[in-house]
């Protein structure tokens, strides 16, 4: 696995004629030398955009990385007079672990679509000839997986198989390219700020920066990491999948005037406990099981079933009895429901208030924690916006808006912040109980209301018992019967679709129990022995570079790499703004050349090529790139491709490299530079 | 009085008293008021605005609630007299903080961002603090013209 550059041209014609560089790289340790503002950077980023990755250095598609040299006019380095560009490209020859060679060019300005890619395929740059040439395409969604996309066909060549990935939204996606070059391909704009690198975070993908390193170093783990988010999300679907389950249950229940005890909110693996579940009805103002009361229900029914229609003549007296205390009951529920109404009105205009307040809440704490944020953005403005002393009097302030002296002592942001979300997690609280409360009345209020229009429907039926013939069959008795039927039906159907639900939910607690088994057999330790084995390595590589480098702000024998971020920690703890401006750079130089070092001794996806821009950075000093060549010298040395780019004072590159294997390239001024007519076009 | 008097005989061991902070409203913090105080006058014509159109929308700036109000009177779906408004004295002091520190520069009845008051308030505008009423701001600052407030203060329409 491995991907050599051999060869970058950039061209770019003008009204006064062609212009343009050409730098040949022999493979091995390479130092690129020029002064200051003189197109190295353009040349290296050139590289980027000939293969298509200019997305590593921003998200914002079609912006060209390239200097104005390139994109609009040519500065003569001779007469100092400007040229407009009329049509420029850039190209590279890149070589594969197999030795086969490819040359990419793609146009920079033209009347071609930027986002065509051509490839030959062999040394057009260094051997010239013709060779066959297709079209590629890059940008474009399907670069990366079709047929026609460069970066298909670039990690082909690369020998590099990229696996998928997970993003954010859950759905599937290929490690891009993009993620994995800012790992060996450190350009001056932005791949200095971060350790391991600047991996662009555009595509969403999931810990994109662990996936990449893994992916990188072919760590093991890679494949296990991938289940576990695989698990992860499919747990979180279920978890849904339960709560609407849930719900729809409740819906079940609640439309038919019943409630459900036992059932539990959150997934189980314990099917039983779903099992143990059950419906209650609400019957003469108390809830009980509802199987019951259907047994007591159709017990009823059958009894009256068995029953001849009586007369009227013998129910008169029975009749009038029951009239008096229908018409009591109905009067005693009327007034029940008068009060469940009003307490009902209570309780929402208390809900209302309370989510009010909540409202005003999150309102204030997000004042808050704006008048947080503003503290520290105070110092990147000029003065500061909310300070302890007055601007004028230098008097010390309270950080309030109201007269001075108005409030004793005034909270701080962070304990006032702290408050607020103790008020609102109360109020919260709160109003879920509210809820519950509405629910609860409004179950009541369905249930009395349809006890009101059963008794209504019977006092009804009796008093037409009361006024027909003495020998007409009794509506009353009709009506009881038809009234259990209906009823009988009604709770059995509910019944009916409960039970389905819950053999749903059972299912889930199945799943549920197998996804929770899958996820315990993943094994504890992310990392396997030849992982390991390569962190142990990195972090050796590192340490004895930082020696070579005068890394001061501690020992590097205390640094390590964390198994979980593989970033450098020290004592376990990441390394962030205690170190000098200086070691930060060290430690980038030994974190990126130390991947490369691993990658000589064991097996790993890197493509053994490392390329560095300005690695001085204006702030390590000239012993510490001294021993950067050095130590790239002895990795390039068993055989990787190393290219540092430079404007450090030629003598002492010269004297740091005295001795080593390398090929120097001197630039005395600009790179691109007018050629004659011998050069190629 | 009394009962004072039988809680002090209750507690009639050493006690000290520890004074509290006061929470204070986000709205009453000097960096809020002076940030909200930027965006307001950059949303602006020529980054100035008079006191009555600074209280104006410092006030209707502050809820949710009144930010969608002002936006329907603004819209005319809504009329003058819905909109509550108030003189917000704290408004005062943020301005008196923001001259000190030299964002702003009033000329008697006016308030206006200086340059570096224009370079503050870009810094604000590009970091996603008072995101809500910044986007308000840019929103209805300059539908709100000196008159159209005029209008609006004296429940005409306009």
């Amino acid at each position: 696995m491995s991907l050599s550059v051999r060869h970058i041209r950039l061209r770019a014609n003008t009204s006064a004629g062609l212009y343009g560089t050409d730098i040949d790289l022999d493979g091995g340790f390479t130092v690129l030398h020029a002064p200051n503002t003189s197109g190295k950077s353009t040349v290296l980023h050139a590289v980027l955009y000939a293969l298509g990755l200019e997305q590593m250095l921003s998200p914002k598609r079609g912006r060209i990385p390239l200097s104005f040299t390139m994109r609009t006019h040519v500065e003569d380095p001779d007469t100092e007079q400007q040229h407009a560009i009329i049509e420029s490209y850039v190209a590279v020859e890149i070589e594969n672990a197999a030795g086969e060679r490819l040359t990419v060019k793609r146009y920079v300005k033209a009347d071609i679509d930027r986002k065509l890619v051509q490839v030959a395929r062999g040394p057009q740059l260094t051997a010239g000839g013709q060779y066959e040439r297709r079209d590629y395409f890059v940008l474009d969604p399907g670069a990366a997986q079709r047929e026609i996309g460069f970066h298909h066909m670039l990690a082909r060549f690369m020998d590099w198989d990229l696996p998928i990935v997970k993003r954010y939204d859950g759905k599937d996606c290929l490690l891009y390219i993009e993620t994995l070059f800012p790992l060996f391909f450190v350009e001056q704009k932005i791949g200095w700020t971060t350790i391991p690198a600047a991996i662009p975070t555009q595509f969403q993908i999931r810990d994109v920066h662990r996936r990449s390193i893994e992916y990188l170093m072919g760590f093991d783990t890679h494949e296990i990491e991938l289940k576990r988010q695989d698990l992860d999300l499919k747990i979180n679907a279920l978890r849904q999948e339960w709560t609407s389950t849930i719900a729809s249950i409740e819906a079940i229940a609640g439309a038919a005037g019943l409630r459900v005890l036992g059932l539990p909110k959150a997934p189980t693996s314990m099917g039983d406990d779903v099992k143990a579940s059950f419906l209650q009805v609400f019957v003469d103002g108390k809830w009980s099981n509802l199987d019951q009361h259907l047994a007591a229900l159709r017990e009823e029914l059958a009894k009256l079933q068995d029953q001849d229609i009586p007369e009227v003549e013998g129910l008169a007296e029975e009749a009038r009895l029951a009239v008096d205390q229908l018409n009591r009951e109905i009067q005693h529920l009327n007034g029940l429901r008068n009060e469940l109404f009003r307490e009902r009105q209570a309780e929402t205009v208390q809900l209302a208030s309370t989510q009010r307040r909540i409202e005003h809440l999150k309102e204030d704490l997000q004042k808050h924690k704006d008048a947080k944020k503003l503290k520290t953005l105070g110092s990147t403005i000029g003065r500061d916006l909310s300070p302890h002393h007055c601007p004028t009097c230098d008097q010390l302030l309270d950080d309030v808006l109201l007269p001075q002296g108005t409030i004793e002592a005034v909270m701080t942001l962070d304990e006032n912040i702290e408050y607020i979300d103790a008020q609102r997690r109360t109020f919260e609280r709160l109003a879920n109980r509210s809820v519950a409360a509405i629910h609860g009345l409004d179950l009541e209020l369905l249930n009395t209301g349809e006890e009101l229009r059963q008794k209504t429907i019977r006092l009804r039926a009796l008093k037409t018992d009361l006024i027909a013939p003495s020998h007409a069959a009794s509506a009353s008795f009709i009506e009881e019967k038809l009234r259990i039927e209906h009823r009988v039906e009604l709770l059995s159907g509910s019944r009916a679709r409960f039970e389905q639900q819950i053999v749903r939910l059972c299912e889930h607690a199945e799943t549920w129990t197998k996804l929770l088994e899958d996820k315990t057999n993943l094994p504890d330790d992310r990392l396997s022995a030849s992982d390991k084995d390569k962190l142990n390595m990195l972090e050796a590589s590192i340490r004895s570079q930082l020696g070579a480098y005068q890394f001061i702000t501690f020992s590097p024998a205390a640094l390590t790499v964390s198994q979980d971020t593989y970033r450098p920690e020290k004592e376990g703890f990441e390394i962030g703004f205690e170190l000098s401006a200086s070691d930060t750079i060290r430690l980038k130089w030994a974190y990126q050349l130390g991947l490369l070092d691993v990658a000589m001794s064991s097996d790993t996806n890197h493509p053994r090529f490392l390329v560095m821009d300005e690695p001085r950075q204006q702030e390590a000093a000239e012993l510490s790139v001294a021993g950067l060549f050095s130590e790239a010298a002895r990795v390039a040395g068993m055989g990787a491709q190393i290219l540092i780019a430079t404007s450090e004072r030629l003598e002492s590159v010269e004297a740091a490299l005295r001795d080593k294997q390398c090929q120097l390239i001197r630039f005395d001024g600009r790179l691109v530079r007018r050629l004659d007519e011998t050069a190629a076009p | 009085m009394a009962s004072i008097n039988i809680l002090r005989d209750i507690y009639s061991g050493n006690f000290t008293v520890t004074e509290r902070p006061t929470p204070v409203a986000g709205d009453m913090r000097i960096g809020w008021g002076q940030s909200l105080l930027l965006l307001l006058l950059a949303s602006s014509r020529s980054q100035k605005c008079s006191l009555q159109k600074v209280h104006f929308l410092a006030h209707l700036s502050r809820t949710a609630a009144s930010r969608q109000l002002t936006r329907d009177v603004l819209a005319r779906t809504k009329e003058p007299k819905d909109l509550s408004i108030r003189v917000e004295p704290w408004i005062n002091r943020a301005a008196a903080f923001a001259i000190a520190n030299g964002y702003v520069s009033t000329s008697g009845k006016q308030l206006q961002l200086t340059e570096s008051g224009k370079k503050a308030a870009a810094a604000l505008q590009r970091e996603e603090v008072l995101a809500e009423e910044r986007d308000f701001l840019q929103a209805v600052g300059k539908l709100a013209t000196e008159q159209v407030v005029e209008h609006i203060m004296k429940m005409e329409d306009f």
